[in-house]
């Protein structure tokens, strides 16, 4: 095994709300423990505390809070907030909170339709929320140039129809999804291995190019492809691969003796970690990855440092 | 001959078209349905041409849009306000009323008619009322019956119109209701949903179904062997004067006749010649002369030649001796006559009483002679052949009796006693001399409410009673339960047996092959009434009453001869077939499969009613028309040489609604067919397997299964116990119940907030439109064991998935309250909160306890919109009077005190809605909706559709949960040993099915045998399509772990399958208890949750300590922690005493004190009442 030591991370592609990256030279405890911390340890932005002051749409209050806490809200880069618990203030203060408002009924958005729109109902979104503070906002697609190019207004929070008002104001506090769903800031935080596809050249010599089809043709993602010169078998696509052992069942199934060599083989490589991190757009990709190893280390710093202080009294104490 | 058929084509034609318009105002869901899946599973690549017609399925929404889904309630209702109620009151006993003081008054009635339902509003005006007003305001949904009347005031006859003699409740979706043809928009307007099926009433706010009730046919002879052994033919006679129940059976080799009237069985020759049969050589001829019978019958002549009888004179006599009470039989004015003699009364008997249904006019008893003949022939036969014997549960042999045919008893039953009030009060009035006015009685028409307080009476306490049949049955009548939509369809097909519980026998309860397509195999319940509980098939359909006398002379036209001109030996010749009508002989038939082919073609050709069934029997020789309502009969497409006479061409026109279903009907390509019918049928399942003998095709095999079972994807790949769990769960599941829920105030509400339409659906499913008001969510499901906390069928939840919103739900309860006025003159009254500023009484103001409870009140007394609810806050203030009865004294009435109406549950909940209203019973009501929305938390019971229960046994944090190299995570995972001993394939199919569904964008298809008929995804097909996004062909994933990272050692089966939160939740369950209150008679704690009782320790338990020899726990558990009692004994005479003081013996110094459980002493207190005297013998210890 390499250097457990030296983690590095290579990044394959990176967008604003995903990121795929090569942690390598590691072993799987800390590619899992990155993951976990991405999903549940992250912290973000998100609504809490719900104060409806007019609800004549068709949801109930506790339906619509719920909507409301699972919008993800944006928060510009570098914006810090401290958690409500730790705050000083008695509630809530701009330090640890944003408030955000909500102001829709019927007759203001439908006012301005065509005479045939006039009877139906109006959505609230996301886009409705109007945030008190200009570094948070509610946001539905990570980019500015998607939401642009999108025909979708918005996260549907409810529909009105004639009469109906909806008028609230939710206040978005600083927390970690281990709390709940809702301050997860990614979509999918996940690994697979790097998988180790070997073609033994000298089996595949002993196979006829009709057999070799057969193993190129058994892997339902088709990794495999035969070279057009040789005929040999080759590795196409070696990162599709979901391990399905199709193409060993088909290798071990060509063999003439069971104690031969198959002719290809798929193992999974344990200290290659192929991440591939896509976030809700409360942050950036890249700050959820980074974010994550800061929380993991400070994790780590904690336990440090209460292990100094146990040593410590241990000393103290003999 | 022509002509009367052509009438009666007209007639039928005419039903057809006031159907018809029915059925082209409701909107056209159904046919949108047909185009739009015109392409059904997508993943069928060469699927094979089918001969004949593609896609027969195609015709189930049109077979729904014709007939709804309730048709077999709201028929029979239509029926009889149509028809049923208009003939009852033409009755020859029921159209006249005449008075016994005046000969020349008269009352009749000409016609009677049902209007819309309405209700008299605050100004005394009619004005029409929705079911929806009437669910809110506790009314009944009602109209009034209107008759028009012709009678004598004075010395004129007056003639009035319309007068209303009584309110019937109204079925919903009923010809008279007001929601019949209306569009959705209309519907939604009237705040009702568009997919409730209707076929229920509503009284009193309550929603009533009438279920359907299985019972013997009437007016048919069943052959069976009776307790002895002997063989009996009984039969059971319903005409609308009178049912009798009559049996002709063998004793010792002898024919005999029993009936409830004759006090001893009666030999059945004397019976024939009391029928004026006299000749035994007659008698033998009708019977059948055929030397073997003849040989059987020998006895049974000799015994009336031994018991005297040889003329009919003797035969009268001989049975009015043996009359068990003779006056019953003659109506009441005979009866004053009195010295009637006693053949008279048996000649009477004979002709009203036994075998009723077949009529004897002027006594002329030849066709009754040959009726009994041919019982005592087929008796006779089966003697000698018990193969022939039949079977009771046949499904043949049953009828179903609805709502229609209960509500006609019963209205008959109450119009006879308004009737019979009428001449009383007309006997009276009319008796008095010197009339100012001329007496009208008009008066006493309108105001009398029997009518209507007996319908609202026997709809909902469901107790039908009608003296004249000596019928009174309870729980007729059950409310709809609305937990969800499923479940209030699944109460609408129901099938009640009258078969007692209890009893164990198995014959009633089993599946009856005659049962196919009739009703559901695998809808009924477990445990005692399984078997007894069924649910009609999704295209079954109940018959209602035709009439059978057009029939009868069309028959009589087609070459039947008049069975009471024909001789024994010509009725019984080898080729000579008997027809019966609804049981009775009308005549006998020389080519009977001629005759029944022509008869077959005219209903094909809609010239006889479709519903009228035409049954050859080979061996019994006889060919059976039914027209009598009742009959279970479904569609088949007919087939003639081999090919189904539907074709594209009219599935095309069905599509475009060129032409409707019922056209199809009339011209016999589509006909209703019978249980009897089909054993003259050869039915093919599906095209492929047509050959020139069959004779109808299925319209498609999924119809076999009922409406709840048709929810089940792939049942067909299922043990079957599984489809029968699935059908009662299917019936908790919390989801959507209508449309219109949440303007609903019922007393239990459950939604889910989150409901989704099933990954895996089924053509029943679009047909009953339950995507529309799904019950469950689409959950990814990993079968993989985890934790440990899966063990037992429980299930690992994904706390990520929680908090997104799966399984959330929300909990409606009602709390009503009315103000009475009291007899004392003064009423209840709502006050305001008390104020919380009274320093005396509350210190802290609002935070003090004794105020807080108030603390919910708006000004006026009643909780407001949203506030919330914890246990003993005030929802409503009420205060009543002290004294409210009439003697109460002034002081009382006025004194005040606190009866407000509080919420009593330990879980908040918030106010949802304030409703306050008025009705005819309460001049002031409130009801109050109460909400709580509650997440999963462990123990909360979820199911798949395939029986697969299972509680939540540990909610796991996100990051735990096993993923997938694409970032998956399970919402569940469930343990894999639920399936070896369950075999529920289906749901492995449904995962894939679901699985690749979800992958290409639509929905899958599983429909029951629905593979060969395209309307279920095949595996294979499943299996390319996942291959063909990347996965694997079996369903299974590579999964990693979420706790450490690494990957789980096996490929997981892992995909979406559509779960169900069951309504057994563990917040409504939970329950414990330390101390709390005891009973006050034994002061044993209480017993149950809501009463806060405690956790019983039964025998079986007490047992297991007695082994153990814990005789401290024991002591602790049954006296100590229950009712420990200190009582104090006389050590002199052994009673119980008070303390220091015996008062039997009369002295202070002899008492000891015993701890005792108080039962124990109140046993012997009990004992001393009854003059037992324990007495104590006490020792030290």
């Amino acid at each position: 095994m390499p250097n457990t030591r030296a983690p590095k991370i290579e990044v394959l592609e990176l967008k604003a709300d995903f990121v795929k990256f090569v942690l390598s030279d590691t072993d799987t405890s800390v590619a899992n423990a990155l993951r976990r911390v991405m999903i549940a340890e992250v912290p973000t932005m998100a609504i809490d505390l719900v104060t409806i002051t007019e609800n004549s749409s068709a949801l109930q209050d506790e339906f619509l809070a719920h909507r409301l806490g699972l919008v993800p809200l944006r928060c510009e880069p570098g914006t810090k907030f401290v958690y409500n618990l730790d705050c000083d203030c008695e509630d809530n203060c701009e330090q640890c909170s944003v408030t955000l408002s909500l102001d829709v009924s019927w007759e203001s958005k439908a006012a301005g339709r065509p005479d045939h729109e006039k009877d139906l109902p109006v959505f609230v979104t996301s886009s409705d929320l109007v945030s008190h503070d200009p570094r948070v906002g509610p946001v539905h697609f990570a980019s500015s140039d998607i939401i642009d190019a999108s025909q979708d207004d918005g996260i549907m929070l409810a529909k009105l129809s004639r009469g109906q008002r909806l008028q609230l104001t939710a206040v978005a506090k600083k927390g970690i999804a281990k709390e709940h769903a809702k301050w997860s800031p990614v979509c999918v935080a996940t690994y697979q291995f790097d998988p180790i596809i070997k073609v033994a050249d000298d089996v595949s010599a002993t196979l006829t190019v009709a057999q070799r089809q057969q193993v190129v043709e058994s892997c339902p993602v088709k990794v495999y492809g035969l070279d057009e010169r040789t005929n040999n078998i080759v590795v196409r696509n070696r990162l599709e691969c979901m391990y399905c052992d199709e193409c060993t069942n088909v290798a071990s199934s060509l063999k003439l003796r069971p104690e031969d060599d198959a002719v290809v083989t798929v193992t999974a490589s344990q200290d290659r970690f192929i991440f591939s991190v896509e976030t809700n757009g409360t942050i950036d990709a890249d700050q959820v990855v980074q974010q994550a190893l800061e929380a993991l280390s400070l994790k780590l710093q904690t336990l440090r440092n209460e292990l100094i202080n146990v040593k410590q009294k241990i000393l103290a104490a003999a | 001959m022509i002509l009367g058929v052509k009438s009666r084509g007209d007639a039928s034609k005419r039903r057809h078209d006031a159907g018809a318009e029915e059925c082209s105002e409701a909107p056209p869901k159904s046919v949108k349905f047909a185009e739009g899946e015109e392409s059904p599973p997508s993943m069928r690549n060469g699927h094979e041409q089918v001969k004949g017609v593609k896609d027969k399925w195609k015709l189930l929404p049109h077979f729904l849009q014709m007939r709804g889904l309730m048709r077999q309630h709201i028929d029979s209702f239509n029926y009889f306000c149509t028809t049923e109620i208009k003939k009852i009151v033409a009755a020859k006993s029921n159209c006249v009323v005449l008075s016994d003081s005046k000969a020349d008054w008269f009352l009749e009635y000409t016609d009677v008619y049902i209007e819309e339902p309405s209700m008299f509003n605050e100004m005394g005006n009619v004005r029409d009322i929705t079911p929806y007003e009437c669910r809110l305001r506790d009314c009944t949904y009602q109209s009034p019956i209107k008759v028009n009347v012709r009678y004598t005031k004075g010395n004129n006859i007056i003639r009035k119109n319309g007068i209303v003699i009584g309110y019937l409740p109204i079925m919903l979706r009923s010809a008279m209701c007001h929601l019949t043809g209306k569009s959705e928009d209309q519907l939604a307007q009237m705040k009702e949903c568009p997919y409730d099926p209707g076929g229920y009433f509503i009284v009193k706010g309550v929603e009533k179904v009438i279920l359907m009730q299985e019972q013997l046919s009437k007016n048919r002879v069943i052959i069976e062997l009776d307790n002895k052994g002997n063989v009996s033919a009984n039969i059971q006679s319903s005409t609308h004067e009178r049912k009798s129940r009559c049996a002709i059976h063998v004793k010792h080799g002898k024919v005999y006749l029993h009936h409830n009237t004759l006090g001893d069985d009666v030999p059945i020759v004397v019976f024939m010649k009391a029928m004026g049969v006299e000749s035994d050589q007659e008698i033998v001829q009708l019977v059948g002369s055929e030397p073997h019978l003849v040989d059987a019958f020998g006895e049974s002549i000799e015994e009336a030649l031994a018991v005297g009888v040889m003329t009919q004179k003797q035969a009268l006599k001989y049975i009015g001796r043996k009359m068990r009470n003779p006056k019953a039989s003659l109506n009441r004015k005979q009866y004053k006559a009195r010295n009637i003699p006693a053949e008279d009364e048996a000649r009477e008997m004979l002709s009203s009483v036994v075998l009723s249904h077949i009529p004897c006019p002027n006594y002329n008893f030849r066709a009754k002679c040959v009726y009994t003949a041919h019982i005592v022939r087929r008796v006779l036969t089966t003697v000698l052949d018990p193969s022939s014997l039949d079977d009771k549960d046949y499904y043949g042999n049953k009828r179903l009796e609805s709502a229609g045919q209960l509500i006609s008893l019963l209205f008959e039953d109450l119009f006879k006693r308004f009737n019979g009030d009428l001449k009383r009060y007309a006997d009276t009035c009319l008796a008095k001399q010197n009339h100012a006015t001329p007496w009208d009685i008009s008066g006493m028409l309108a105001g009398s409410m029997n009518i209507t307080q007996g319908f609202i009476h026997a709809i909902s306490t469901g107790n039908w009673v009608v003296k004249r049949f000596k019928m009174d049955r309870q729980g007729v009548t059950q409310v709809l339960s609305r937990l969800s939509y499923i479940s209030c369809l699944g109460m609408m097909t129901r099938v009640d047996s009258q078969f007692q519980k209890e009893r164990k026998v198995s014959g009633p309860r089993a599946l009856q092959p005659s049962q196919w397509g009739m009703l559901c195999p695998a809808d009924t319940p477990e445990g005692e009434s399984c078997g007894l509980v069924k649910n009609l098939a999704l295209l079954a359909h109940v018959t209602s009453d035709e009439e059978p006398e057009p029939l009868v002379r069309l028959c009589m036209d087609m070459g039947v001869e008049d069975v009471t001109a024909l001789s024994g030996a010509e009725i019984n010749a080898p080729d000579t077939y008997l027809v019966f009508m609804n049981g009775a002989i009308i005549g006998a038939h020389a080519r009977p499969e001629l005759f029944v082919r022509r008869l077959r073609f005219l209903r094909r050709q809609g010239m006889v009613g479709e519903f009228v069934s035409v049954y050859l029997h080979d061996v019994q020789r006889a060919v059976y028309i039914a027209s009598d309502g009742g009959r279970v009969c479904r569609p088949l497409l007919v087939v003639e040489n081999g090919q189904t006479l539907l074709t594209e061409r009219h599935m095309a026109q069905l599509a475009s609604g060129v032409r409707g279903l019922k056209d199809l009907l009339r011209i016999g390509v589509v006909e209703y067919v019978d249980v009897n019918e089909e054993n003259n049928c050869l039915i093919a399942l599906s095209d492929a397997d047509l050959t020139e003998r069959h004779t109808h095709l299925e319209v498609d095999p999924l119809t076999l299964l009922g409406v709840v079972a048709g929810l089940i994807p792939y049942p067909h790949h299922n043990q079957s116990p599984r489809n029968t769990y699935q059908c009662a769960m299917g019936k908790q599941a919390i989801g959507t119940i209508a449309l219109n829920q949440y303007e609903r105030i019922d007393g239990l509400l459950y939604t889910l907030v989150y409901p989704q339409k099933p990954m895996c659906k089924t053509r029943v499913i679009d047909l009953i439109h339950f995507d529309e008001v799904p019950a469950g969510q689409n959950s990814i499901i990993a079968v993989m064991s985890y934790s440990g906390y899966d063990i037992e069928d429980a299930s690992v939840l994904n706390k990520g998935s929680i908090d997104r919103g799966f399984g959330r739900c929300m909990v409606f309860r009602k709390h009503q309250v009315a103000l009475k006025t009291h007899p004392s003159g003064t009423s209840d009254s709502i006050n305001g909160p008390p104020d919380p500023n009274n320093a005396d009484l509350y210190p802290k103001g609002e935070n003090d306890r004794g105020w807080k409870k108030y603390k919910a009140l708006d000004k006026d007394g009643i909780a407001y919109v949203g506030a919330k609810l914890e246990k003993d806050t005030v929802i409503i203030n009420k205060m009543t009077p002290v004294g409210t009865d009439i003697s109460a004294d002034r002081a009382a009435a006025t004194k005040m005190r606190e009866a407000s109406l509080s919420y009593k549950t330990s879980s908040p909940s918030y106010v949802d809605k304030v409703m306050i209203a008025s009705n005819e019973v309460e001049n002031q009501f409130f009801k109050v909706l109460v909400r709580q929305v509650r997440r999963p938390e462990v123990g909360d019971k979820f199911s798949s559709r395939h029986g697969q229960k299972g509680v939540c046994g540990i909610i796991v944090p996100q990051a735990d949960m096993p993923f997938s190299e694409m970032g998956i995570c399970p919402d569940l995972i469930m343990n894999p040993h639920g399936f070896p001993s369950r075999m529920t394939v289906g749901k492995m199919i449904e995962l894939i099915a679901g699985k690749a569904g979800v992958l290409h964008g639509h929905q899958a298809y599983g429909t029951a045998f629905g593979e060969e008929f395209g309307n279920a995804d095949k595996v294979t097909d499943i299996c390319q399509a996942l291959v063909d996004r990347g996965f694997s062909y079996c369903g299974k994933d590579i999964l990693m772990s979420g706790i450490n990272g690494e990957p789980v050692l096996n490929y997981i089966f892992a995909g979406p399958v559509f779960y169900q939160k069951l309504k057994h939740m563990v917040m409504d369950k939970m329950h414990a208890r330390a101390r709390g209150p005891r009973a006050t008679l034994t002061r044993q704690p209480t017993e149950g949750r809501s009463r806060d009782g405690g956790l019983r320790l039964g025998e079986m338990e007490r047992d297991c300590l007695i082994g153990y020899g814990a005789s401290a726990l024991i002591m602790e558990r049954l006296m100590i922690s229950s009712d420990a009692f200190t009582a104090y004994v006389c050590e002199g005479c052994g009673l119980l005493g008070y303390q220091g003081w015996c008062q039997g013996c009369r002295r202070p110094d002899s008492m000891s004190s015993i701890s005792v459980p108080y039962a124990c002493k109140l046993l012997f207190q009990e004992l001393q009442s009854m003059n037992i005297v324990p007495r104590l013998r006490l020792q030290e210890y």
